[in-house]
């Protein structure tokens, strides 16, 4: 089992410019990673940008709430993308159009004015699998695919792509192959009981390829 | 018993002109290093390289080479581009996605057999599997595929295509069976965490059949 700091600075070497996909099966994953890149902004002093599709930041902060964490997520800065209800500090409103093509122009335009604005910024990304779900033509598909890729290597953030494997998987066009293959860091979270089990299994550090770390919750607040 | 680069690079000599090299990988950096390796052999052997690169995965290439620590700008390659945006490369070619394969195949074989009219290239196919997913019906993957064996044995080029198994296996008309029964070479790239295997399943070459070579992320970043 892994102190907190263990663990961040685990996170440091994960560089800028990154795109870490990390894949989870139905648990509080994504719940206690939100929170843990939260605290580890701050740690390091980092400002946080969530990019937060179709409220899935407000599932996240009931979720807490019901575990006894209370987080109103203030000091986010929030990218929000369909959904209505406001979580956290929301500097942008992308409308969502369900012409993907028409979305990811304003998402490119908007998004990159928001990261343009902050220095070095951890960016988690919540509910992809919903904005693939969309999609209707491998033409889109590929638009998407493109878009996110042609962020891999921007200096100016290190960014978390948490992804639910099952839904992701069961949707017509599955992003997870070309997920997997565009990311450079790809984690697998399993849950246990009352802790989680970090694997790496893609890596471009090399001391990170391969290496397992074990959270308890309780390390970050769950009594 | 380990890949050494002599080892490899002797093996990529004795590759007849002509050849098609097809090289299936199941692992997180194998397109990647491959790519490289490739490059790194011809300019070491002073040929000319030729790049066909499809929805930009040269970019992504080339970002994820930079994230492993290795600064590459293929500003010596001649690079034939379809579809994406991200220039990479000498770009001496260009063609739109067209959803009408034969005007595409028209338009490469122009551009390609021009190219390969100036000399002996490696060349290397990038992304043919994005490509493939474009394609509806039998009819417009039986075109493409009778144009790839159209170019077997062609003396200009020793061709290497990289396939992303999972990305190709989770298509509707996936190219692999077709393109390992046209291949002269079959490469598998397996294994995990950064420790990588290379099988062949066909070879003229028959003391490599049935043996399996150690392949570290960690060693071929050095060579």
């Amino acid at each position: 089992m892994e102190s907190l700091e263990e663990v961040f600075r685990l996170i440091d070497k994960i560089k800028f410019g990154e795109i870490a996909l990390v894949e989870y099966r139905r648990s509080f994953i994504p719940e206690f990673m939100t929170l843990g890149l939260l605290y580890y902004g701050k740690s390091r002093g980092l400002p946080v940008i969530i990019d937060d599709n179709f409220d899935s930041l407000h599932v996240i902060q009931k979720h807490l709430e019901f575990l006894g964490i209370n987080e109103d997520f203030r000091d986010v800065l929030v990218v929000k993308t369909g959904g209505k209800r406001k979580v956290g500090n929301v500097v942008k409103r992308i409308e969502f159009v369900s012409e993907p093509v028409i979305y990811i122009r304003n998402y490119e335009e908007e998004g990159r004015a928001v990261f343009s604005q902050v220095e070095n910024s951890i960016n988690i990304v919540l509910g992809l699998e919903r904005l693939f779900s969309f999609v209707s033509s491998v033409s889109e598909f590929y638009t998407f695919i493109l878009t996110i890729q042609s962020f891999l290597g921007d200096d100016r953030r290190k960014a978390f792509y948490l992804v639910n494997k099952d839904i992701a998987s069961s949707i017509p066009f599955n992003p997870l192959p070309e997920l997997e293959r565009i990311a450079t860091t790809v984690i697998e979270a399993t849950p246990r009981p009352t802790s989680g089990i970090f694997t790496f299994k893609k890596s471009p550090s090399l001391d990170l390829f391969g290496k397992k770390v074990e959270i308890s919750g309780g390390e970050l607040g769950w009594k | 018993m380990e890949i050494t680069k002599e080892r490899l690079f002797r093996l990529i000599d004795r590759t007849p002109f002509g050849d098609l090299v097809l090289i299936e990988d199941d692992t997180s950096y194998g397109s990647v290093i491959a790519t490289y390796v490739l490059v790194k052999y011809a300019r070491e052997k002073g040929m000319k390289i030729m790049i066909d690169d499809s929805l930009d995965m040269l970019f992504l290439v080339k970002m994820q080479l930079k994230l492993l620590g290795i600064n590459e700008d293929f500003s010596d390659v001649f690079v034939i581009k379809t579809g994406g945006k991200m220039n990479v490369g000498n770009v001496v070619g260009r063609i739109p996605l067209e959803p009408e394969p034969v005007i595409y195949l028209n338009r490469y074989e122009d551009i390609a057999n021009k190219v390969f009219s100036e000399g002996k290239y490696i060349n290397i196919v990038l992304g043919f599997e994005r490509l493939f997913a474009f394609f509806q019906n039998s009819n417009e993957f039986y075109t493409v595929i009778s144009s790839i064996q159209g170019f077997l044995g062609n003396k200009s080029r020793k061709a290497f295509y990289i396939i992303d198994k999972k990305v190709a296996s989770n298509l509707e008309f996936n190219p692999i069976p077709e393109l390992e029964e046209i291949a002269t070479t079959l490469v598998y790239l397996k294994g995990e965490y950064g420790k990588g295997k290379v099988l062949f399943g066909k070879t003229s070459f028959i003391e490599l059949l049935g043996k399996e070579y150690e392949a570290s992320l960690e060693r071929i970043l050095q060579w």
